[in-house]
């Protein structure tokens, strides 16, 4: 087995693919988000984000003032489709709403 | 080793050919296509200076946000031969900029159950077949031999289309923005431009951190947010931003290969390559009424309309997750077609907005092509029907009816 | 073969359920990720990319890896799930034993950049897609649509708290005593609960999703049956605690490798015993106390050289080359405060060195602020002015010990109680919609 250091474990985002990033010019949480697919898997972000975050104020990227999250997109708990169904109230669907 | 993709510490001189203010998608590829053709030395003409200008990171816009549907199967020739141009460009696109864009031609599945919808089939698969897009009428029954997991009972026509497909939407805003980097243009992220400045000859551009960068041309490609910079100029255009919203599921192993489409409710959904279900649809709302009001919050209500039209025509969804929601702005013109080339009383102030949703797959026909024109002045038929003075010339129609979501 | 059990069951076994085929014994009050550790079954699915075993890590809800399948769905949290006689149990993302696909993580010893990974030529770059879209997604399809009623539901609480943990069992209760019992959500089966500090008004097994602001509402759902509640509450307490962030060491994803609290609160919940060696990593005065807790030796993050083993943890190699032999490895990382649902609500969200919180009085009243994103934050600014206000108690407020965890409590406890005393209680209601 290969020794990796992970950041992420959903999006398998090692140490390295990080500061691959890092060296290319990213240092948005946002956009590393974006770039390295950290934080975008299963449990979207409770176990990497903050860690990242340690990452980039440790190497003087962003200060720990200036830091922020990236957002905090709904849901927090997966949610099944069927659930969110019986939420439904108004009209099934408009008649071929085309523009 | 990944290429530079744009800093937020470009160095700008003060004068430049052009400048693209808005790195998406629309921005990022007309500069790529200016730096391929005026780089070349074609026709003995010096290499043009290029910037283009993003206020945030690369995909923080509707570049980053749409859901990567591409497609020829729309209502209207002039439409249909753009998206096969598009999609022709698409399947070596990986080769020219050097990255996975994850393009997989799983086809567009468009599902009718209303007379409306099963008309509005019918005359494209004609339409489409004079043209030469591979487009073909399908039974309820032959649609879900395509997709097993629907339920058709409602469905009284289907078309497919094999060619269509879906996209990684970021890898194309990255792999334009790395090769025209590469080429010499100038990316500058994190900066946005406050003011436009008319000059006797061309523009200057206020920047957010002071400097200020005089363009001799500059091209509006900030779509849903095109409207604050052209008030600036006096220039009134009808576009105007609308939130769509759309989500995710979690990832599993692939079972959907198309893009379905209800054109009753709107409702599209496809499988990216990740296993993630990508999912929207048409919310009765109006355009937000002004780009200053544009805001990107998610809602609830939009959840549960999708959730109960998804497991009514695929019931097995209702067991799936839901692992994320966000926002997207439309730049929605008044008749559904795009508002590309010079401003009215502004020729050097040059409009590529206003694509209603559709920019992203339209974008690497539409960076060619207006490349073309900046470049040499070669016309394409788009560009006469795009023009932005055909809403105060009278010019405006409706051709398009097959805007989804 | 079957493997050396890691945790010992507090009574005789009960029940049996199947995992990969094969039975499993369990007690009553074991999730499937308990009973699958104490069995020294490690593994659950392999990862996207490398094709790496993973397992159960977080054993508290938060983390993406223990996502089983479970009698036919797909992607179920393992530390989540109790265990019920008979329910069938199944790894996700992998072919087996000799599974092919580990091959990848031998491959690619230097990584696999996937945004240019095999581009050239054409032919290649769609082969590549195509294995790679077989191994990517996670679970298969449902067996069927869930089965159960779907309903609505409409609460307008006086006081919604959100998370009964030891912060929010403790809030609720201090409320209640004082005649103003609010309505707590969580998103554990009660089961999980000590039964004498099950709130008097308790949702359990339904999980808050999300806020929405421009809504004036929070939303909240359960999986089996299919139930939406959505929730206008006057006062929202977050009592969601903090998640266990991973600590960037060499092999930090093997199985076995979980989180310290995780594992003390599963050992408390089920009243299961260690019979495994465990090495705690981790720095300061709370990895201190829960290796105390687990009986474990303790060493410190920057000693650690890498984690050893391969489909399982077998020990901890330090910089100076000893080793540790053990069967588990606990992290104990600084905690990171569960922030998300404070941001939704348009909390204003700091770095506090380990993670992300909202901004709190020392009663833990969270005004209203900036969104955390530019592009984003007009959205928080152009909403109405919520008509709720936002508390925070426990590890989000910053507490870390028990005892500041009581002290948040208490302190919140008695400015809500004050807040509430300028209004009558009035009646909650709950509708079926």
């Amino acid at each position: 087995m290969t020794a990796r250091t992970f950041v992420c474990r959903c999006e398998d985002v090692t140490l390295g693919e990080v500061e691959r990033a890092i060296a290319v010019g990213l240092a948005d949480v946002e956009e590393i988000k974006r770039y390295t697919g950290l934080g975008t898997g299963p449990c979207q972000g409770k176990e990497c984000l903050s860690a990242l975050g340690r990452l980039l104020v440790a190497r003087g990227l962003v200060p720990a003032a200036a830091l922020r999250p990236f957002t905090a997109r709904p849901p927090v708990e997966p949610v099944t489709f069927g659930a969110l169904a019986a939420g439904a109230t108004g009209p099934v669907a408009p008649e071929d709403p085309s523009r | 080793m990944t290429a530079v993709m744009g800093r937020p510490d470009t160095a700008l001189p003060a004068d430049v050919d052009v400048a693209v203010i808005g790195g998406g998608i629309m921005g990022l590829g007309l500069a790529y296509h200016l730096a391929l053709l005026s780089g070349t030395g074609a026709k003995g003409k010096p290499p043009l200076s290029v910037a283009v200008i993003e206020r945030s990171y690369l995909v923080s816009g509707a570049s980053g946000r749409n859901g990567g549907g591409v497609r020829m199967q729309w209502g209207d020739a002039g439409n249909v031969r753009l998206m096969m141009d598009s999609i022709e460009l698409c399947k070596d696109l990986a080769q020219q900029l050097g990255i996975n864009l994850w393009f997989r031609q799983g086809g567009y599945l468009f599902l009718a159950r209303s007379e409306a919808g099963e008309v509005r089939l019918e005359r494209n698969v004609h339409l489409h077949a004079e043209v030469g897009a591979p487009t073909r009428l399908l039974t309820a029954a032959e649609a879900q031999t395509i997709v097993p997991q629907l339920d058709v009972a409602e469905v009284r026509l289907a078309t497919f289309n094999p060619e269509d497909g879906v996209v990684f939407p970021w890898a194309f805003v990255w792999g334009y923005a790395a090769k025209a980097v590469e080429r010499g243009v100038l990316l500058r992220t994190h900066t946005s431009v406050t003011r436009v400045e008319p000059l006797a000859r061309g523009y200057a551009l206020h920047l957010s951190t002071g400097e200020v960068v005089r363009a001799a041309r500059v091209v509006n490609a900030t779509g849903a947010w095109s409207g604050a910079l052209n008030r600036q100029l006096g220039i009134d255009l009808p576009n105007r931003p609308h939130r769509h919203e759309i989500l995710s599921s979690e990832p599993l192993k692939p079972f959907l290969d198309p893009l379905v489409v209800d054109l009753s409710s709107g409702l599209y959904f496809s499988q990216s390559t990740r296993g993630e279900l990508v999912t929207g649809i048409s919310l009765p709302d109006a355009p937000d009424g002004s780009d200053e009001s544009l805001t990107l919050h998610s809602s609830l209500r939009f959840l549960t309309h999708l959730s109960r039209t998804l497991t009514r025509l695929m019931p097995i969804t209702a067991a799936m997750k839901v692992l994320r929601q966000w926002v997207g702005p439309y730049d929605v013109s008044p008749d559904g077609d795009a508002i590309v080339g010079p401003s009215p009383g502004h020729p050097d102030f040059i409009q590529v907005c206003g694509f209603t949703g559709h920019g992203f797959m339209m974008a690497p026909a539409v960076g060619r092509l207006l490349a073309r024109w900046l470049l040499d002045g070669e016309a394409h038929p788009m560009l006469a029907r795009w023009s932005p003075g055909r809403f105060a010339a009278g010019g405006m129609a409706r051709r398009e009816d097959m805007i989804i979501g | 073969m079957p493997k050396a059990p890691l945790l010992a069951p507090p009574g005789p076994p009960t029940l049996t359920f199947r995992w990969d085929g094969a039975p499993v014994a369990a007690c009553p009050g074991d999730t499937v990720a308990s009973a699958l550790i104490a069995a020294g079954e490690l593994a659950t699915s392999r990862s996207a990319k490398y094709r790496r075993l993973r397992g159960p890590a977080c054993l508290h809800g938060g983390c993406g890896t223990c996502l089983v399948r479970v009698d036919g769905r797909p992607n179920q949290r393992a530390c989540l799930t109790p265990v019920r006689e008979d329910m069938v149990v199944e790894p996700q993302n992998t072919y087996g034993g000799l599974d092919p696909t580990a091959l990848v993580d031998q491959i690619f010893r230097r990584g696999i950049d996937h945004h240019h990974l095999v581009v050239y030529p054409r032919l290649a770059n769609q082969m590549m897609q195509g294995v790679a879209r077989e191994l990517a997604g996670f679970g298969e399809l449902p067996d069927a649509p869930p089965e159960g009623a779907a309903g609505l539901f409409d609460h307008v609480p006086e006081v919604l708290v959100i998370g009964a943990g030891r912060s929010g069992r403790a809030l609720a209760a201090a409320l209640a005593a004082a005649g103003r019992p609010p309505l707590v959500v969580e998103r554990r089966a009660a089961a999980a609960l000590p039964a004498a500090e099950r709130p008097a008004r308790l949702l359990a097994g339904v999980g808050v999703f999300a806020c929405y602001p421009q809504e004036r509402l929070w939303a909240a759902a359960s999986e089996h049956p299919p139930v939406l509640h959505r929730l206008r509450p006057r006062h929202v307490v977050l009592a969601v605690g903090a998640h266990e962030p991973t600590i960037p060491l060499a092999n930090n994803d093997l199985p076995g490798v979980v989180s310290a609290r995780g594992l003390a609160d599963m050992l408390e919940q089920t009243g299961r015993r260690l019979a495994a060696r465990v090495v705690v990593v981790g720095e300061g005065p709370r990895a201190e106390l829960l290796a105390a807790g687990l009986g474990a030796e303790r060493v410190a993050p920057a000693r650690v050289h890498k984690l050893l083993g391969a489909r399982r943890v077998k020990g901890v190699q330090l910089d100076d080359g000893k080793i540790l032999r053990c069967d588990l490895v606990a992290l104990a990382p600084d905690p990171a405060p569960a922030f998300e649902l404070a941001a939704q609500a348009g909390a204003p969200i700091r770095f506090t060195g380990a993670g992300f919180a909202p901004v709190c009085d020392p009663d833990g009243r969270i005004a209203a602020g900036p969104a955390a994103h530019p592009l984003e934050a007009a959205d928080a600014q152009t909403a109405p002015p919520p008509p709720w206000t936002l508390w925070a108690v426990g590890e989000l407020a910053g507490a870390t010990t028990p005892a500041e965890i009581q002290a948040s409590v208490d302190r919140c406890a008695a400015a809500l109680l004050r807040a509430l005393a300028e209004s009558p209680a009035p009646e909650d209601s709950h509708a079926r919609a």
